[in-house]
């Protein structure tokens, strides 16, 4: 009884059908092209991006996904610090879709979940890109500029009933 | 005039970044999870007065990242420094730990701490604690590495324990043989070309500026030694050093106050799972 609440609450507040487009890391701890090079070979390794686009001066790379793969953010972050440098921003590139996006309320675009920390309520169409305010995916100063915002954008790790990650995110 | 190549400098620091690949030292930062590095080297002293020749000394030596933070080396060299052949000299390995890492856009500083152990089949000569070939021994010691942008600065300090037979030999003592040593490095390296990258394919270009340094700790001998280098990368994966090594200060025994330093990496991403 009590999963099938948590189920049932799970699909109420999840807001929107949208489509996950690609995913911008920017990388720290580098400056050269050996390293940005040591980063893609090791994001090229990650089974659902089917592209690594990289920008060798800004050490961005964008990812975009093989169709109908599963997106972990997590296993993203685990291939750069496994190349030995850090994950600075995460942005994901979204696409809304018509659907009608609430504060307080978790939106899942794709395989994942997010919780717009400054949309209010709003209908967000089309395409957006997402920030996420968390300490994993950003660094030492990127965080203390978003921590200093919000009390609530620093706070712990969000899960979802059924037990998958919430990411705060801003657009 | 100071003050000018101070501004010159502080100008660089602030407006450029670095490279912290350096030729005669190691950086705080590791290798990739899963990556290869072999690299042959050639440490050519011009003239060795015992033989009155030259002297080489040539390294292969295989370096794995085990995970992202630990790395560990193994090598090999052959040498006709100490022999009037060239024979094979000695076995060396090394493990270095990074135990913090400060990560920025463009910037970092990190640092490693390692171990180094070394078996010579070399006879025992002049005061260098150099654990590729001179000496049997084990080191301990401690990195820092600031990266800016095109430029980076390091610092190493260790301690050497030369564990030559000698050293433990009750009937016969040897005076003046170095067994203790404080091993220290202050090195800067600057990413000239290519002023913007555009492709992997690029040939980088980093000048560096080293100083190498040694105190026995059982006599009272050093030396402090200055080493420019040259290292060009291909393809992002291929490195090519020069670098020449010569005594700013010292009262050290050593077989030559000058030498050379050539060497070719090629670096192997992803090799296993």
């Amino acid at each position: 009884m009590k999963t099938a609440f948590f189920l049932l609450l799970t699909f109420v507040s999840l807001r929107g059908l949208g489509q996950l487009k690609a995913v911008e890391v920017q990388v720290g701890g580098l400056s050269c092209a050996l390293c940005s090079k040591t980063v893609q070979k090791s994001l090229e390794k990650i089974s659902f991006i089917g592209a690594v686009k990289p920008d060798l001066n800004s050490q961005e790379f964008r990812l975009v996904f093989r169709e109908n793969s599963f997106v972990d953010l997590e296993q993203i972050k685990k291939q750069v610090e496994d190349a030995g440098f850090s994950v600075a921003r995460l942005q994901v590139v979204a696409d809304f879709g018509d659907v009608p996006v609430e504060s307080n309320s978790p939106v899942k675009i794709g395989s994942l979940q997010f919780q717009l920390m400054d949309a209010g309520a709003n209908v967000l169409k089309g395409e957006h890109t997402l920030t996420l305010t968390e300490k994993d995916f950003l660094s030492a100063k990127a965080f203390k500029k978003y921590c200093g915002n919000s009390l609530q954008k620093c706070s712990a790790k969000t899960l979802s009933p059924d037990g998958s990650r919430i990411y705060k995110v801003v657009i | 005039m100071y003050k000018y190549f101070l501004l010159l400098f502080v100008g660089i620091v602030q407006k450029t970044a670095a490279q912290e690949l350096f030729v005669f030292t190691d950086p705080a930062s590791g290798l990739a999870a899963r990556s290869l590095n072999l690299k042959l080297s050639d440490h050519y002293m011009p003239y060795d007065r015992v033989y009155s020749r030259p002297a080489h000394r040539l390294m292969l030596d295989a370096e794995v990242g085990i995970s992202r933070k630990l790395t560990a080396m193994a090598g090999v060299s052959v040498s006709n420094m100490h022999t009037y052949q060239v024979k094979q000299e000695a076995l060396f390995v090394e493990a270095k730990y990074r135990c913090l890492s400060l990560d920025e856009v463009h910037r970092h500083f990190r640092m490693a701490a390692f171990v180094q152990a070394s078996h010579t089949k070399a006879p025992f000569h002049y005061d260098e604690t150099n654990l590729t070939g001179d000496k049997s021994g084990v080191r301990l010691g401690m990195i820092a590495t600031k990266l800016w942008n095109r430029f980076a600065l390091s610092g190493t300090l260790s301690h050497t324990q030369v564990l030559d037979s000698s050293r433990f030999n009750e009937t016969v003592y040897i005076p003046r043989r170095i067994y203790q040593t404080l091993n220290y490095s202050l090195s800067g390296g600057y990413l000239v070309l290519p002023r913007r990258y555009t492709s992997y394919r690029q040939v980088n270009v980093n000048l560096y500026g080293e100083l190498l340094a040694q105190q026995a700790l059982d006599h009272k001998s050093y030396y402090v030694d200055a080493a420019p280098a040259l290292q060009f990368i291909f393809f992002s994966n291929t490195k090519l050093n020069v670098g020449y090594r010569f005594k700013l200060a010292g009262n050290a025994q050593r077989m030559s106050n000058v030498s050379w330093l050539f060497s070719i990496e090629r670096s192997f991403l992803n090799v296993w799972k």
